[in-house]
């Protein structure tokens, strides 16, 4: 018994015209009598302009009139998804046929939609945010104030779009939101997210105009804030929270607030400066502010960070740790994590020391995870570390039971990785199991390495 | 361990855990919780035996990561593991793919369900109408002049080739 395509029933069939581009979609109709009209029935709208060819005037109008022809003849009760996307590059802007698009919003909204999509990306998505690429802010289609009170609506993202006056929002069922690189009036964005009550998922990203924001959500779980490089106070409220993702310049004056989320149980954030970003790292060193402000930032962070298990830190450099005013604030112990990602740069004393104080830190660690990158500070490495001054790094003993396996990536075995990881051997007692990646160099071989050969109980995964 | 019977006849053995991840059994059990343990063998009906093999294959490798894939937390390197897999996973003939389609509807088994319908419309984009029709053993009945003129002036803009 063997089911053939047609044996299915219409519903599961829709799915599957779904997921194929619209060309091929509308193709079906011709398939039999039983296929003409399930395309005018499928319950996803999915068009970009980038598959259309050609972006000037004539077929910018042509791609239009395919999607209001198509939305209008849509048959179905109810419009599952709406996803438009503008070709970036397009000669002939959208913003001078705003009628088209006020027009696909309305009939989208009239056949109850549930998610919608808007992409008019200007900038390459690598590139986060870049001012020069984009056209006059007068020239902007201005999003119409209808979408946002258009009650089935439970999915919506925005790319590159600039929000107009939004007026009072009406989105009860939205759970999903995404503003990414939107644009708008400073209040129109937090209104915006104020009014939508079931948020599950929220992202901010990419906003750089944004500089105060406040989440007050009840049933948030998932946030994720990036590159919003004015944010100047950030208010979390959110007792469901589960997933935060934040980065940003973690010291520049940041009034950072999390108000007790006690779900919260997947953190990352990223310390870093401004400007440039490459998926989503962080390549500048930071201009050093004193050492001991900077510690109490970081207690004010860590403190909102009491019952979290998994902890990814990134940072140009591991530098940014070595400020040993830490070890003395008693209540900064994080002793609930348990599994701790760190990335950035080490290459001096002083860098060790700061990887061995967050160490220090987090008594209950049961694996950690060190990836190093390349040295893309501004100082230039002449020394190496064994010219250096001796820094008596701090004792790590707490990590004695606990630690068992400790995983390394891009490891190239240089003296100042050979003294941080000698360091964190002579410490674990019970380690079970030590993993290297390699990185593009290899200057030691394991054998050498006194500390791994000797204890016979770790297992060495070489990858 | 629950047991799962296909319409040949044969029985599979899964954990509970495992088969909790289609929502149809999930609610079968808790329905019979506390009672008999021959309450605990489903009838999966309508599926030949090759199919709950590949369910139970699939319900397998998710099991292991359930909470990562909800919420995304899933490293790069994992989640680009998972996405070979399931591409190997779903690289079968057609007849299969509609058979765990309705496997995987009649289960509630949504990731599935997706994965499924997604690769089914992978074999069919770029194909000519005559050549879908062959994969899918669906007969052309339309008339000669349904086929000439009524339907291509429905969607017009399908059947010009400027939009390739």
């Amino acid at each position: 018994m063997t089911t053939n395509i047609d044996d299915l029933i219409d519903d599961i069939l829709l799915c599957v015209i779904s997921f194929l581009p619209p060309k091929d979609a509308a193709r079906t109709s011709i398939l039999c009598r039983r296929w003409r009209y399930l395309y005018g029935r499928c319950p996803s709208i999915a068009f970009d302009q980038r598959n259309f060819g050609g972006d000037g005037e004539f077929r910018t109008k042509i791609f239009l009139n395919i999607i209001s022809s198509t939305l209008l003849f849509y048959k179905g009760e109810s419009l599952e998804q709406f996803k438009l996307v503008f070709n970036a590059n397009a000669t002939y802007k959208l913003s001078k046929c705003p009628t088209y698009f006020d027009s696909f919003l309305r009939t989208a909204r009239e056949k109850n939609v549930r998610s919608i999509c808007l992409e008019m990306s200007y900038a390459s998505s690598t590139v986060l945010h870049d001012k020069t690429n984009k056209p006059n802010t007068e020239d902007e289609y201005c999003l119409p104030s209808y979408i946002f009170k258009c009650a089935s609506l439970q999915r919506l993202i925005l790319k590159d779009c600039t929000l107009g006056t939004i007026g009072t929002p009406s989105l009860q069922n939205l759970a999903v939101l995404h503003l990414i690189r939107v644009e708008g009036s400073k209040q129109s964005i937090q209104e915006l997210i104020t009014n939508c009550i079931s948020l599950r998922e929220l992202a901010v990203e990419g906003c750089p105009l944004l500089a105060k924001l406040q989440i007050s959500l009840l049933k948030l779980e998932t946030l994720s804030v990036r590159c919003c490089h004015q944010m100047k106070s950030l208010r979390i409220s959110a007792p469901n929270l589960f997933s935060l993702n934040f980065e940003a310049d973690l010291f520049n004056k940041l009034d950072f607030n999390l108000l007790k989320p006690e779900e919260l149980r997947c953190v990352r954030l990223c310390l870093c400066q401004q400007k440039e970003y490459i998926n989503g790292i962080f390549f500048e060193l930071p201009k050093p502010p004193s050492s001991l402000t900077r510690a109490k930032e970081f207690t004010k962070f860590a403190m909102e960070l009491q019952n979290t298990k998994n902890l990814s830190l990134a940072s140009s450099s591991f530098e940014d740790f070595a400020i040993e005013e830490l070890l003395q604030f008693a209540p900064l112990q994080l002793h609930n994590v348990k599994h701790l990602s760190l990335k950035g740069w080490i290459g001096s004393r002083k860098a060790i020391l700061g990887v061995s104080i967050l160490l220090a830190l987090m008594p209950s660690i049961e694996s950690l995870i060190l990836e190093f990158t390349e040295n893309t500070t501004e100082k230039p490495q002449d020394s190496t570390v064994t010219d250096e001054e001796p820094i008596d790094f701090p004792s790590i003993d707490c990590l004695n039971y606990t630690l068992k396996r400790i995983t390394l990536r891009k490891f190239v075995g240089d003296e100042a990785e050979l003294i941080l990881l000698k360091h964190i051997l002579q410490h674990a007692a019970f380690l079970d199991e030590v993993c290297i990646g390699w990185g593009k160099e290899k200057h030691v071989n394991l054998e050498d390495i006194n500390e791994l050969k000797n204890s016979k109980s770790i297992k060495i995964i070489d990858e | 361990m629950i047991t799962l019977i296909s319409s040949d006849k044969r029985k599979f053995h899964v954990l509970e855990e495992v088969a909790n991840q289609s929502l149809t059994i999930r609610d079968v059990i808790e329905d019979r919780r506390g009672r008999r343990r021959a309450d605990r063998i489903i009838l999966v009906t309508n599926i030949n035996s090759k199919i709950p093999e590949k369910v139970i294959v699939y319900w397998l490798r998710h099991f292991l990561m359930p909470e990562e894939i909800a919420h995304a937390s899933m490293s790069h390197k994992k989640a680009e593991k998972l996405k070979k897999w399931e591409a190997k996973f779903f690289d079968t003939d057609i007849d299969t793919l509609n058979d765990l389609i309705l496997a995987a509807d009649s289960l509630d088994i949504p990731s599935l369900f997706d994965g499924a319908c997604e690769k089914v419309s992978d074999i069919l984009k770029n194909r000519s109408a005559e050549e879908v029709g062959e994969i899918s053993k669906i007969e052309n009945e339309f008339t000669h002049e349904e086929e000439e003129e009524e339907i291509p002036s429905e969607n017009a803009w399908v059947w010009r080739n400027e939009f390739a």
